[in-house]
């Protein structure tokens, strides 16, 4: 490979999008504190801040995909710290399932990542993040992506 | 024919204020509601073989008569749709005559069903058929991979004329605003609707909802094999959470109550 395509691969890498749905009581706060903390971590992540994992529809992962995201992590408190009790159960089952449902759309189903992290661990969410967009570089832009045409050219 | 409706009026003699069905008048299938006084009438009705979405027609008569008995002829999907749909609270079981009806050998064949037949019903006319073992292009789906996938669907979704048919007739679609009529959601307007919109959204609201009665597909002006990807769907509510839509009347969907911990535990 020459130059310039190492230089080519590079920046489409770097376009790399992640929506992050964080819970307002736990990962908001544990965000917060990464932060705060002056924690090193990849700066292509888009912060939602929901009140409630459990609010979160499949439908805005749909159409996170759509709008040309790469990955989306959806971040809450961990099982049975749910402010709302059991907001997270909910949360639980539908991403398992929508993992799955992905797969069978034919999205990979490492694209979307759900993850507990408490206001205590600004580590965690950290390392989260770099674990993810290292694993979303590696799988490259999601196929749906509006300046990638490859799908609407079948 | 007429030994099925006379079936059915016996069961329900006595039962019902009305009989609904779909006949057969000139060679046109329609569906009539025939009221008790006039029951003699259906002695001289021809009972139409159409799959028909009956079960729409009966939630409309639900809510603006709340108390009318109804006497029905339901196939094993109808009868699948009607448990699905009184577990949200859109169908009032106990106001209604079901007598069940066995698909004949090739009704379950250019269906491609996998359960035929109303089990659970008491009265059943017909001699039941072994539904087919799998759905073939679903397995065709299963066999690709994950690019591939992706690619299938792109090039089905581009014929979608957007005509919202696959709503329209779905038994299970009883929602007064519909998540595909969100300008945010979907963008009015756009033939065909950009991926992965529209169909992937309706896919998952579908998702231990559809009772595979095929009607979408079958009524699809293009040809989107849209109940293999519904049917795609229930095979995960199945493996992960266990849950068979309008299989077990007792038995509610994972996604409409939160749980215990115990339900939520093996899928951290």
């Amino acid at each position: 490979m020459n130059k310039e395509g190492t230089a080519e691969k590079k920046d489409e890498r770097e376009e790399i999008k992640i929506l992050a749905f964080l819970c307002n009581w736990c990962s908001y706060a544990g965000a917060d504190l990464a932060g705060v903390s002056r924690l090193q971590y990849p700066a292509k992540v888009l912060d939602v801040r929901v009140m409630c994992t459990g609010t979160v529809s499949p439908y805005f992962i749909i159409k996170a995909f759509q709008e040309g995201i790469d990955g989306v992590l959806v971040a809450g408190c961990h099982i049975g710290d749910c402010h709302y009790l059991k907001g997270n159960y909910m949360t639980a089952k539908r991403m398992r399932f929508l993992k799955e449902a992905l797969n069978v759309f034919g999205i990979e189903k490492e694209r979307l990542r759900l993850e507990w992290v408490s206001a205590a661990e600004g580590e965690k969410f950290a390392s989260v993040i770099r674990d993810f967009t290292e694993q979303i570089k590696a799988l490259g832009p999601s196929p749906l992506r509006k300046d990638r045409e490859e799908v609407a050219k079948v | 024919m007429s030994d099925i409706l006379q079936k059915l009026k016996e069961i329900a003699d006595g039962k019902v204020d009305a009989f609904l069905l779909v006949v057969q008048e000139d060679g046109v299938s329609l569906p009539q509601l025939i009221p008790i006084d006039e029951m003699d009438q259906i002695d001289h009705k021809e009972l139409s073989d159409l799959r028909y979405p009956l079960v729409k027609i009966v939630e409309e008569i639900q809510e603006r008569f709340p108390n009318a008995r109804i006497g029905l002829l339901v196939r094993g999907c109808e009868y699948r749709a009607l448990i699905e749909l009184s577990k949200y609270s859109q169908i009032n079981l106990d106001k209604l005559v079901l007598v069940g009806r066995a698909c004949e050998r090739n009704t379950v064949e250019k269906c491609a069903c996998l359960y035929p037949y109303p089990y659970g019903l008491e009265n059943v006319v017909g001699e039941e058929n072994p539904g087919i073992e799998a759905d073939p292009k679903l397995v065709e789906i299963e066999g690709l991979d994950v690019s591939e996938k992706l690619r299938y669907w792109a090039s089905q979704f581009e014929k979608c004329i957007k005509c919202y048919g696959c709503r329209n007739i779905c038994p299970l679609c009883y929602c007064k605003e519909c998540s595909l009529e969100n300008p945010g959601l979907v963008v009015p307007g756009e033939v065909p609707p950009t991926l992965p919109a529209f169909h992937f959204l309706r896919a998952l609201d579908m998702a231990g909802r559809c009772v595979e009665c095929g009607l979408c597909e079958e009524v699809c002006p293009a040809g989107i094999p849209l109940r293999s990807l519904y049917r795609a769907l229930n095979k995960i509510m199945e493996d992960q959470f266990g849950y068979k839509p309008g299989h077990n009347l007792d038995e509610r969907s994972p996604f409409i109550f939160l749980g215990e911990t115990s339900d939520v535990e093996h899928l951290i």
